[in-house]
């Protein structure tokens, strides 16, 4: 027995299958089911049969079931034996969603509903049987190529396939006999090893493969088809296909590999399969990395950053003219590390649009089946966000994107008697402003209504008042086990949603709001911090402590004039700035810090910004601007009120980081 | 199988390490297995609101680590930070915390037997994280088991002690 971790080969089957459904997937709901273009038909069937080739190959027989039966049917769409209809593509929809579950069956030992699974490949079966194969075609649809694919497919034609694995074929746990098997269902088939090349017994070494494998193959189908076979064996420059001259007397075309530059013989849909093929090699200019590998690379950066700031602090003691040489290498390590870090911090920023792209097939099935019609428009997916954040923004979107969908957009009858179009609109929105990811949900939908949320919240017994503004009316959605629908579905409105949603941001560092217009619509906006790991800070002193204040939070600072300051009750003052009366916040008493300037004259005050409002802060000095590598407290320790973690100083301290909008709810009480 | 399992564990027991450590008059011992290091007393960063005990955090190679004193914690008169006052940095429950102690003796070994159960404290004492007075050269041991000291609701060192404590178990 050769001792190889098959699971490695079953990890990249798994992450090459899911991205083989995620593309069949959105193939699927981009296609027109009246006029499918038939190279993307191709690029489905090409994927089905990847799946499936691969299930068998490394021994999980029950996804080739699913996969066979689709297969099928694409084949027969894409020879135009059978009209795609807008049913078939929800049927193949639901085939995608039953190899994706058994695929992460799998791979993460869930149980996989058996019943599901029937019930798809019976529906699969059901198309099949259903549609009577027609034998010209009724519209011209078809394709330029097809009647050259139905001559050639009937008459067969014999092809010579010779296939040169590499010596590390076994220890790919690679197993010839499903392979042989598949290409004697094809048609006539013998296959011969050459076992030629042989050295010296003595040296013989078992787990090499050494074999060459001859086969000759009468079939009906295409060398493609062949080739595809082949797909998870062996590469391009392996395989060799020659078409044998046959009693048809065609010429003998040799279709030899690398096919990148071979004239393509079969018309446009052999073109494309190969030219194809081809794309994928160039687009290969990627590696997967596992997320702890980044993770550990980001870690050793942040210490990195702080021995730099360390070196650096060391260093300003030291005379500039007797250690000017020093001083330049120290000023270009900082330069350096600066490039580094940001270089490491892109590795883990992903686009948008890996979440957004999912709320397509999301949008879809829903509309379809509350009977709506609803187009999901994307802006900026492009953008980027720390994957972490990403992944956990993924299920409050859902959540906002289903409330939309389903509270928000009315029926097409009721928005024709509005006056509407009777196609409802979300839009999901992401841009990046300052140091913040913001990403928005928008329906021009029924908007938020005043009554009934005033209503549903006097019910559940919360405090309300006539003189709400609208804002704060809204805000009650926020609260747990709120929920406005008229009645509870399948979807939403059991009460768990705005609540989860809002408590799901905040714990990433970021904040929900919310905005709406009766009969126009609403908006929800999600606002991030950019990446969790690293932040521009201010570095401020009070009494003997440092503090940090996050630089996109920070207005400005000045020194308040004692004119500029008025002494209110119980010893609180307030500062006025432009016009504007702030309430004057001292951090050395809201920390206890001992030692603090009291005299808001002697100190400076900082003007924050904490969700659009204003506060003035007053701390001793201010100390620099500086990189800071975020350190949670909360791994060893609790979250501490009024600070978004901590980081560590140049001089090798900790520092707390503030956070503005925390500091206001804790001067509050 | 398991019978071969439950023999090793015992076997384990009966040699079980253990750290023992001043706290003004008196002479404590912990699990060796849940120290990671011993240093001394560097300066802290305090935090705001927290307990007495709670000396604040500091940066141990990188990582956030909080510091309490055991000294407060078990109302000791004198509390003193010099050059010899020691901090023990013991990981548990998945996380690093720093202890600060009068001093650390010894490593002795402790026979089951050489343990006895921990006689009735009255009501508000430490009683539930002590689990027995040990005797080495006839000189007496506390006994602590540091996890539930941590863990316990009174430290304030964690947001959800119960939970964590569950899962250790």
């Amino acid at each position: 027995m050769i001792d190889v971790d098959m699971s490695q080969f079953n990890q990249l089957f798994f992450e090459e299958s899911a991205e083989h459904l995620a593309e069949m997937e959105r193939i699927f709901l981009a296609m027109d089911p009246a006029d499918p273009d038939e190279e993307e038909l191709n690029a489905v069937f090409r994927s089905a049969h990847s799946i499936k080739g691969g299930a068998g190959t490394f021994g999980f027989p029950d996804m080739t079931v699913v996969t066979h039966e689709l297969e099928t049917l694409l084949d027969k769409i894409r020879h135009g034996e059978m009209a795609l209809t807008a049913r078939m593509v929800n049927v193949f929809l639901l085939a995608g969603d039953a190899i994706g579950m058994q695929l992460t069956g799998h791979r993460d030992g869930v149980k996989v509903s058996e019943q599901f699974i029937q019930n798809v490949v019976e529906q699969l079966g059901a198309i099949s049987s259903d549609t009577p194969p027609f034998v010209t075609p009724l519209t011209p649809a078809g394709s330029p190529s097809s009647p050259q694919k139905e001559s050639e497919a009937t008459s067969p034609s014999t092809y010579g396939i010779i296939f040169t694995p590499p010596a590390n074929l076994y220890t790919r746990m690679v197993r010839m006999e499903p392979i042989f098997q598949e290409l004697a269902a094809m048609g006539d088939f013998t296959v011969c090893c050459n076992i030629a090349v042989h050295h010296e017994f003595r040296n013989y070494d078992p787990t090499r493969c050494l074999a060459i494998w001859e086969m000759t193959l009468t079939t009906c189908r295409s060398a493609d088809e062949i080739i595809d076979i082949f797909i998870f064996v062996a590469d391009t420059e392996e395989l060799s296909i020659v078409k044998l001259p046959s009693a048809a007397a065609d010429d003998a075309e040799a279709i030899v590999l690398p096919a990148g530059s071979t004239p393509a013989p079969h018309g446009k849909g052999a073109t494309t399969s190969l030219g194809r093929r081809h794309d994928d090699h160039v687009e290969a200019s990627s590696i997967r990395v596992g997320v702890a590998k980044v993770d550990q690379l980001i870690n050793q950066m942040g210490e990195l950053v702080i021995t730099q700031a360390m070196l650096a602090q060391s260093a300003k003691q030291l005379d500039p003219v007797k250690f000017e040489n020093l001083h330049r290498a120290l000023s270009l390590l900082e330069r350096t590390t600066r490039d580094l870090q940001e270089s490491v911090m892109s590795i883990r920023m992903v686009p948008i649009s890996f979440i957004f792209n999912r709320f397509q097939r999301l949008v879809h099935d829903l509309a379809e089946s509350m009977g709506k019609q609803v187009e999901l428009k994307l802006v900026g997916e492009t953008t980027e966000l720390d994957k972490g954040l990403m992944e956990k923004l993924a299920d409050p979107l859902t959540h906002l994107v289903r409330n939309s969908l389903d509270h928000g957009i009315e029926s097409p009858e009721i928005r024709m008697a509005a006056g509407k179009h009777p196609g409802g609109a979300i839009t999901l929105k992401a841009s990046q402003q300052g140091g913040r990811f913001l990403v928005e949900v928008t329906d021009d939908g029924a908007g938020l209504n005043r009554e009934r949320i005033l209503a549903k919240a006097a019910k559940n017994g919360l405090p309300l008042s006539d003189a709400m503004s609208d804002e704060e009316v809204w805000l009650l959605i926020f609260s747990p086990g709120f929920s406005t629908a008229d009645q509870v579905t399948d979807i939403s409105g059991r009460g768990v949603g705005m609540d989860v949603v809002r408590r799901n941001v905040t714990a990433m560092g970021g904040r929900v709001s919310l905005s709406s217009h009766e009969g126009k619509g609403s908006r929800v906006l999600i606002s991030l911090p950019l990446t969790l790991a690293i932040l521009d800070g201010l570095a401020v002193r009070v009494g003997r402590e440092t503090f940090i204040i996050p630089l996109n939070s920070v207005i400005e600072s000045l020194q308040p004039r004692t004119e500029e300051l008025n002494e209110v009750a119980r010893g609180e003052s307030t500062v006025h700035v432009r016009g504007e009366y702030l309430p004057l916040i001292r951090l050395g008493e809201l920390f206890h810090i001992a030692g603090a300037v009291r005299r808001p004259e002697d100190a400076i005050v900082m003007l924050i910004d904490a969700e659009g409002e204003q506060l003035a802060l007053l701390v001793d000095e201010l100390l620099g601007q500086h990189q800071m590598v975020i350190k949670s407290l909360e791994t060893n320790y609790r979250k501490v009120a009024g600070t978004a973690g901590a980081t560590i100083l140049g001089d090798g301290r900790v520092a707390l980081i503030l956070d503005a909008v925390e500091i206001v709810r804790l001067w509050r009480k | 199988m398991r019978r071969n399992e439950q023999a090793t564990l015992s076997s384990e027991e009966g040699t079980r390490e253990y750290l023992t450590f001043t706290l003004g008059k008196e002479e404590y011992a912990m699990d060796i297995l849940k120290v990671q290091e011993i240093r001394g007393y560097d300066s802290v960063t305090h935090i705001a609101n927290s307990p007495g005990f709670m000396k604040g955090v500091i940066n141990l190679r990188g990582v956030i680590v909080p510091i309490i004193d055991m000294r407060i914690k078990f109302n000791l008169e004198q509390v003193v930070y010099d050059e010899f006052t020691v901090v023990i940095i013991i990981n548990i429950l998945g996380r690093v915390i720093g202890m600060v102690v009068d001093g650390v003796s010894d490593v002795v070994t402790l026979p089951p037997e050489q343990i006895k159960p921990a006689p009735e404290f009255g009501a508000g004492a430490h009683a539930d994280y002590i689990t027995g007075i040990g005797t080495v050269n006839k000189q007496m041991l506390i006994m602590v088991d540091i996890n539930r000291l941590i863990a316990s609701e009174e430290m304030q060192l964690m947001e959800m002690a119960d939970e964590q404590l569950d899962l250790a178990a």
